[in-house]
């Protein structure tokens, strides 16, 4: 007997095929010509799959890549002004083959405040994450892009020493636990 | 990734980390595994565990076709203590986590596995896999619906 099949009815003595399929994936034992059709098949229909994709299909997988970075990047890494708000909606942008102004209109934001925005020389608001997520058919989350927000305002608060300096100088009777 | 334990409802965060080569062969005569692990060195290796817990839940070897745009799932186990009952999605979790990385990859999702006959049913009908000739493949929204599903940030 093959080596997964002594394995499958060993494990169908004590578990059900229910139990098994739903808790390991055990490969089906082929030769090395099955194996070889098998792969043929699945590469054919890959291939083909990629030579009939839709924009739509393209515009799927670009998106959800970009929100996977976009997760990663909030989740793992330290804030960058590469991976910025204005960055990822450059991306966003460049994944739909939106002109700026074609964006800026969807969003129903004034084009210069999109290219603003684009440019880091004007914060993004709520209001925005919300119209991105209408306009990327839920598939990036508002929170996904307010996210990217929070991630530079951190970052902002550490290091602006100038700013906490003077605005603790417009303080009065501040508290001290000092010893 | 929430991991739910099905016989005392408590709920745990998930974590997934790659395994060295060392750590691979390290797997050698692991107990709480049926499949022989350590023979995976080469492919990419992952581990499922609960956050800032040492032991190893689940394992997934994967390989990836790149002139294919694809990932191939080799082998997929949770540890023998999960089998049929306690922390029951933890293959989903793995599987899910596939899917993710072929995303990130730019594969679109795409996701191969070569499953027992025995098995190719309940892929299709809890995964959403569906079938070319011999293998199981998953793409697209179903690869989509299963990262939503089982890699969601959800409260512990």
């Amino acid at each position: 007997m093959k080596k997964y099949e002594r394995l499958f009815k060993e494990l169908s003595k004590q578990y059900s095929v229910e139990e098994i399929a739903g808790s390991m994936l055990i490969p089906e034992d082929l030769t090395e010509a099955e194996r070889k059709e098998a792969n043929e098949q699945l590469k054919m229909f890959r291939l083909k799959m990629m030579q009939e994709q839709t924009e739509t299909d393209r515009i799927f997988s670009d998106l959800m890549r970009l929100k996977i970075l976009m997760e990663d990047y909030i989740r793992d890494a330290p804030f960058s002004e590469q991976k910025s708000f204005g960055k990822h909606l450059e991306e966003y942008a460049r994944i739909l083959k939106l002109t700026k102004k074609r964006l800026a209109e969807d969003l129903a934001i004034h084009y210069t405040r999109l290219s603003r925005i684009i440019n880091g020389h004007e914060e993004p608001n709520i209001e925005l994450a919300y119209r991105l997520e209408k306009h990327s058919g839920g598939l990036i989350s508002a929170l996904e892009w307010w996210r990217l927000v929070v991630k530079k305002q951190e970052y902002t608060i550490k290091i602006d020493d100038e700013t906490r300096v003077n605005e603790g100088a417009k303080v009065k009777n501040p508290m001290s636990f000092a010893g | 990734m929430v991991l739910v334990n099905e016989e005392t409802n408590e709920r745990y965060k998930g974590l997934i980390e790659k395994l060295s080569e060392a750590e691979v062969e390290k797997l050698k005569g692991n107990s709480n595994f049926t499949f022989a692990w350590n023979e995976e060195q080469g492919a990419l290796v992952y581990k499922l565990m609960i956050k800032g817990k040492k032991e190893i839940l689940g394992l997934v070897s994967v390989a990836d076709i790149r002139e294919e745009f694809r990932l191939h799932i080799n082998l997929l186990e949770a540890s023998k203590k999960h089998r049929g009952k306690g922390i029951k999605n933890i293959p989903g979790c793995l599987l899910a986590f596939v899917c993710r990385a072929s995303f990130r990859k730019g594969y679109g999702g795409f996701v191969s596995l070569l499953p027992k006959t025995y098995l190719i049913d309940y892929y299709q009908k809890n995964y959403g896999f569906v079938q070319v000739g011999r293998q199981l493949a998953i793409f697209g929204n179903n690869s989509k619906v299963l990262v939503g599903k089982f890699l969601e940030d959800e409260e512990v």
